[in-house]
């Protein structure tokens, strides 16, 4: 039943991110904390997990926030879809693996949100507004995860096996 | 490739996919009142969002108020003379006013301004995203907001309007939202146009002609073309481009509304029945 601590989270970090990200932002761009949990745990335990969690996650938010039902769920579920299917080849526990899915992840992300922007006849300057926005969060959301990323795996561990306590584990 | 149609993983994420198109498709630039499941979901998460936007709220006040203890002084001798100024022109206006009533009943004119009936709502949460900007207020069908309702700030000036309506919350696109678009009017010259969002946080006026003689300075209020009750201010003229090769003209357009502080919102309850 400790699966339940991985939801209870991701609420959290949406009410977080909806409330009190405004005053993290670097030149007007949010890092998206649920964006870098989903990745995680779906580098770490595949592909069924992405399927679940970006549905879990994505939907909450769409219905909460946006006017479009589906905008944030589709790109989350594709991006971390393939990151799934990857992380079966890779070495899933190092903080650089993570740097680097984040980063080309945040990028592929935002690029499909701009698609189905598009899609839904928003006109914007394409390539000014991915430097200005993609770009400038692919960044932070990659150092983000590089510091908090061994919280994630002992997180992780602790939420899959029964056996090991979390909190005496990652010291804290 | 016929090995990807024989996992059923992957037949199940194709199938997950074309489902959110078709519900994007479905629920973009409505206006709707949301479903009952949304709904609840709405409704649990929104008491909980609206402790932590005031938390938030009372870290920017401390740390503003640190930051204008210097200036107070200064401020406030100012604002003593503009009530000075203000007062004066009250009374000059309050002349003028009884004038025009005077004037209009001997003319049987029929009034046209009406009165705006306001509700108070606490902003709850942002859109967590960086590409759109709609927030969520916490009063929804039970007291009696309707989609397509203008949203104000504390002091009077436009910041958008309720698109989806939950039974206790309701979600609001913001005036700056690329989505966002208001018919508009400019207050001293009624030149009319269209007021839109772009990403930086900035309003543009589109669709004016090429001889709108309207000024930086200009003050932009809703028409009476809008479904909105005329008159909301929506921001001051910052800057008139002339398009090269275009036959209209582009305002750039100062928001009156500080749409970064934003705790507190009105909501217009009426509305001007447009038919549709």
């Amino acid at each position: 039943m400790r699966k339940i601590y991985k939801y209870l989270l991701i609420i959290l970090l949406i009410v977080l991110q909806s409330t009190l990200f405004k005053f993290i932002d670097i030149f007007g761009v949010k890092p998206d904390a649920v964006f870098i949990l989903v990745m995680s745990f779906s580098l770490l335990n595949g592909a069924w997990e992405a399927i679940y969690l970006s549905l879990f996650a994505g939907l909450i938010q769409d219905i909460l926030f946006n006017n479009a039902l589906g905008v944030t769920t589709f790109s989350l579920l594709i991006v971390s879809y393939i990151t799934g299917l990857l992380s079966k080849s890779i070495f899933r526990e190092s903080s650089f693996v993570a740097f680097v899915f984040i980063f080309l992840g945040t990028l592929l992300y935002n690029l499909i949100a701009m698609f189905s922007m598009v899609l839904m006849k928003y006109q914007f300057n394409f390539v000014k507004d991915f430097m200005d926005i993609a770009m400038i969060q692919a960044v932070y959301n990659s150092m983000i995860v590089v510091f908090v990323y061994k919280y994630v795996v002992s997180f992780n561990k602790y939420v899959n096996e029964n056996k090991v306590s979390f909190f005496r584990k990652s010291k804290f | 490739m016929p090995r990807f149609f024989k996992n059923r993983q992957f037949i199940l994420f194709v199938l997950i996919a074309v489902a959110l198109i078709a519900a994007m498709a479905y629920t973009y630039d409505t206006q709707r009142y949301v479903t009952k499941p949304e709904s609840l979901i709405g409704a649990i998460l929104t008491p909980v969002q609206k402790l932590f936007y005031k938390i938030g709220g009372g870290i920017s006040d401390f740390f503003s108020s640190i930051k204008e203890i210097g200036s107070l002084r200064a401020t406030n001798e100012k604002l003593q003379k503009e009530v000075e100024r203000l007062k004066k022109e009250n009374i000059q206006l309050q002349e003028l006013l009884n004038e025009n009533k005077r004037l209009r009943e001997a003319l049987n004119f029929k009034t046209e301004n009406m009165e705006l009936d306001l509700k108070l709502a606490t902003i709850t949460g942002k859109n967590p995203g960086n590409w759109f900007n709609t927030f969520t207020i916490d009063k929804g069908k039970n007291e009696g907001i309707k989609p397509g309702m203008a949203i104000l700030d504390e002091k009077g000036n436009m910041v958008g309007q309720v698109t989806q309506v939950g039974d206790t919350w309701a979600k609001v696109l913001s005036l700056i939202d690329k989505d966002s678009s208001v018919s508009a009017v400019d207050v001293r010259t009624r030149d009319n146009g269209v007021v839109r969002g772009d990403l930086n946080g900035g309003l543009i006026m589109i669709y004016l002609p090429l001889d709108a003689e309207l000024i930086e300075g200009d003050i932009i209020t809703t028409s009476d073309m809008s479904k909105f009750p005329k008159g909301l201010i929506i921001g001051k003229v910052s800057k008139v481009v002339r398009e090269p090769g275009s036959l209209l003209k582009q305002a750039v357009i100062e928001p009156a509304a500080d749409f970064e502080r934003l705790e507190y919102v009105f909501v217009v309850t009426n509305r001007i029945n447009t038919g549709k």
